[in-house]
């Protein structure tokens, strides 16, 4: 049987480790950058390809990964794909959304991966807006499989690699076929109930904020610091363990059984050396993270990204709920300070996705249909 | 004519100061303190050893003394000069010795100061007709450098002082003028709790730098590095928040960095920028202050016990929402695993629960 050919819609650090990853697992694989960007992310793997570099002890090869195509034209992108993985940060998959929608063919597979919450239905709106009706299937996974970093311009290294990840379809029906031919990519893949699981499910939205908030004036300063092993402290660690707690409450009113992100990241990086009794004390000592110094600027995704499309969209499903979110909302208040954006204009929560009116019925009827 | 008498109450490091400063002016000085252990080298040498603005020497305080009975016997004034949560053990402790007509001073009030302590005495059938003043912060920067011997950085600071009854502000202003001429009278109590610098930038200088302390035992300057310009708009941001209770409240509130500026706390430029980060990095005298190396520290604890709590209180009172102090009053909830809210003064202890902002504002003026 053929292999799958895949299309990888994004160039930056995650898209990269994607790409090099399947390309040496023999599939055909292709790229995909905006226009306005191509030259300066994704040019030059058109030439040379990709070097893909693995640091600690993971069950992939690196090596030299000559990708098939790189482009920025959407239409050869995704032409004669079975597996459009969507792997840029949440801020930006509206704009690839747009380039690719009309060239999705029935039985394409879309992946948004990580999606954090909402990317599937700002999608399908997104095909319906451009008059696409292919039966294609939109999906989302929680995170994203890699943990690295490109090093320049036709390199990346990833210090980590996750031994499963959950994928849910929207609507939920489709997910068992849409999940078989996703595992012949990654079999470890296993399923989640809905699309309400998956965009609850992003360790990012739990862990970014509160560590970027709780070390702001250090993030700031000049000096580098490591991201978690230094920023993740017992008081900042109390922090976080309640964001999760509250995460939890509201996914058990959802009718949702989300596993804890402490097993999380067991099951991910156990392999790895991951270990802790409570959460604070595994992320603060993850040997996954041993490189992650701390941004330096609270422009940053951790902000940008993980608090519209994360935290914002926690907190209204905590109203929606009747779940209170003090940890949640004290953090989201704190970061439309410190970075002196207006995150909950730009939040990709209910409202914002034009599901505002639904009932917590509905909204659970629409995603499992 | 019989020298003056002013009662210290609490002999650290404001107390000690002031003792040794209205010593050299020639007063006569009550010192005392709850835990006795603090006035025994003073007991023994006999008096204070003292440096800086003040000049350098020793000065006699013969009235240094474990027995409170002594130390505020035939004073003109009484003034406290103890941490917020030490309050409610001095009201009790001077309890017994209170007279109509006498005048206490709680230099400084830290928020909610003089409204709690009218409504403790109040609580524990303390006589009517007391007066009692604050100020918006402590008028002395001083330490001790040891048991006995006293640093005085800076001393007649121009403070604000208010008084409860508002109506007896006149009497009030004559005793605590006659040994602090600086000190400026204010009309409303709202204005001096309302004005309590570390309440504004503590807090946040706390939370929002809680990893960086915890993770270096507050290896950086609390000030100079650790309030960085985001966090600058965090400060501006709780700071409209009190501006506006203020405001609601009839008081004309110094914004923050006007504020630091009165207190000779930064620079004119910064007072005018408005900027509570450019207010921070220009402020001379706190330039090299190290952040505290633990969490487990005043400028969490007292300065939301006495301090963002109560503001946050009062904004309820006043219908003013508190959205930036209530999210970094409930970070610091979960960071320390303590219950602030539960704990901070509250508008029930300051002698305001239901009331209307008309009423709260008679009460402060007419007294119980």
């Amino acid at each position: 049987m053929a292999k799958a050919k895949v299309c990888i819609l994004g160039a930056g650090n995650g898209a990269f480790a994607y790409a090099a990853d399947l390309k040496m697992k023999g599939f055909h694989v292709s790229m995909f950058e905006v226009q306005e960007f191509y030259e300066q992310n994704l040019s030059a793997v058109a030439k040379g390809g990709i070097d893909f570099n693995i640091r600690n002890n993971l069950p992939i090869c690196g090596g030299h990964a000559a990708i098939d195509l790189a482009t920025d034209d959407p239409q050869a992108a995704v032409s004669g794909a079975d597996v459009i993985f969507l792997v840029v940060p949440s801020f930006a998959q509206k704009a690839f959304a747009k380039a690719v929608a009309p060239y999705l063919t029935d039985g394409q597979i879309v992946v948004l991966g990580p999606s954090n919450f909402g990317g599937a239905f700002e999608f399908a709106n997104i095909m319906e807006e451009a008059g696409n009706t292919a039966d294609i299937v939109l999906a989302e996974t929680e995170c994203m499989m890699y943990s690295g970093f490109k090093d320049s311009p036709t390199s990346v290294w990833v210090s980590g690699y996750k031994m499963g990840m959950k994928f849910a379809a929207y609507p939920a029906s489709k997910t068992a076929a849409a999940l078989r031919a996703v595992q012949q990519i990654y079999p470890e893949w296993t399923s989640a109930v809905n699309v309400l699981e998956t965009g609850m499910s992003n360790v990012n939205t739990v862990f970014h904020a509160p560590i970027m908030v709780l070390n702001a004036g250090r993030v700031e300063s000049p000096g580098e610091f490591l991201f978690y092993w230094d920023g993740v402290t017992p008081g900042v660690g109390r922090v976080i363990e309640q964001v999760e707690a509250e995460r939890l409450a509201i996914g058990r009113r959802l009718g949702l059984n989300l596993k804890p992100h402490l097993q999380v990241l067991i099951d991910w990086y156990g392999i790895s050396g991951c270990k802790g009794d409570t959460l604070p004390e595994a992320m603060a000592t993850n040997p996954v993270y041993q490189w992650d110094t701390a941004p330096s600027t609270m422009q940053h995704r951790f902000l940008l990204e993980d608090v519209p499309y994360g935290m914002i969209p926690l907190e209204s499903l905590g109203k929606i709920t009747g779940v209170p979110t003090p940890a949640t909302t004290a953090i989201i208040e704190l970061a439309v300070l410190l970075t002196g954006l207006d995150l909950r204009g730009a939040a990709r929560d209910l409202t914002n996705l034009g599901m505002g009116g639904l009932s917590l019925e509905q909204l659970i009827s629409l995603v499992n249909a | 004519m019989t020298k003056k008498k002013i009662a210290i109450l609490g002999a650290g490091n404001g107390g000690c100061a002031a003792a040794a400063d209205m010593r050299l002016k020639g007063y006569e000085v009550g010192l005392y303190d709850l835990f006795p252990s603090t006035l025994t080298k003073i007991c023994e040498q006999g008096g204070l050893y003292y440096s800086g603005v003040i000049g350098e020497g020793f000065v006699t305080v013969k009235g240094a003394s474990s027995d409170l009975g002594q130390a505020v016997k035939d004073a003109d004034l009484i003034m406290l000069t103890v941490p917020g949560p030490g309050h409610r053990a001095y009201a009790e402790a001077l309890l017994p010795y209170l007279k109509p007509n006498d005048i206490v001073l709680l230099n400084p009030g830290h928020t909610g100061g003089a409204l709690r302590f009218t409504q403790l005495l109040k609580e524990m059938g303390a006589p009517q007709g007391l007066i009692i003043c604050e100020t918006n912060t402590l008028s002395y920067i001083s330490r001790l450098e040891c048991s006995g011997r006293v640093i005085v950085s800076s001393y007649e600071k121009p403070v604000m002082f208010s008084v409860i009854p508002g109506k007896r502000q006149g009497e009030a202003a004559a005793a605590v003028q006659s040994f602090f001429p600086a000190m400026v009278p204010v009309d409303s109590v709202f204005q001096t709790t309302l004005s309590n610098l570390n309440a504004i930038f503590h807090p946040p200088g706390m939370v929002l730098n809680a990893g960086w302390l915890e993770n270096t035992n507050g290896n950086f300057r609390f000030y100079y590095d650790g309030i960085t310009p985001a966090i600058g708009s965090v400060i501006d941001s709780l700071d409209a928040e009190r501006l506006a209770i203020g405001k609601a409240l009839g008081v004309e509130l110094m914004a923050f960095p006007r504020l630091l500026y009165s207190m000779d706390s930064t620079t004119e430029q910064a007072a005018v920028s408005g900027s509570a980060y450019i207010a921070c990095h220009e402020s001379a005298p706190n330039r090299f202050i190290k952040a505290p190396e633990t969490l487990d520290d005043r400028y969490m604890h007292e300065d939301i016990h006495s301090g963002i709590g109560p503001i946050a209180y009062l904004g309820r009172m006043a219908g003013v929402p508190t959205p930036t102090m209530d999210a970094l009053i409930n970070l610091a909830c979960f960071i320390m695993g303590r219950d602030y809210w539960r704990d901070a003064i509250n508008l029930h202890q300051m002698g305001l629960a239901g009331k209307s902002i008309a009423e709260a504002k008679a009460y402060t003026y007419a007294g119980y």
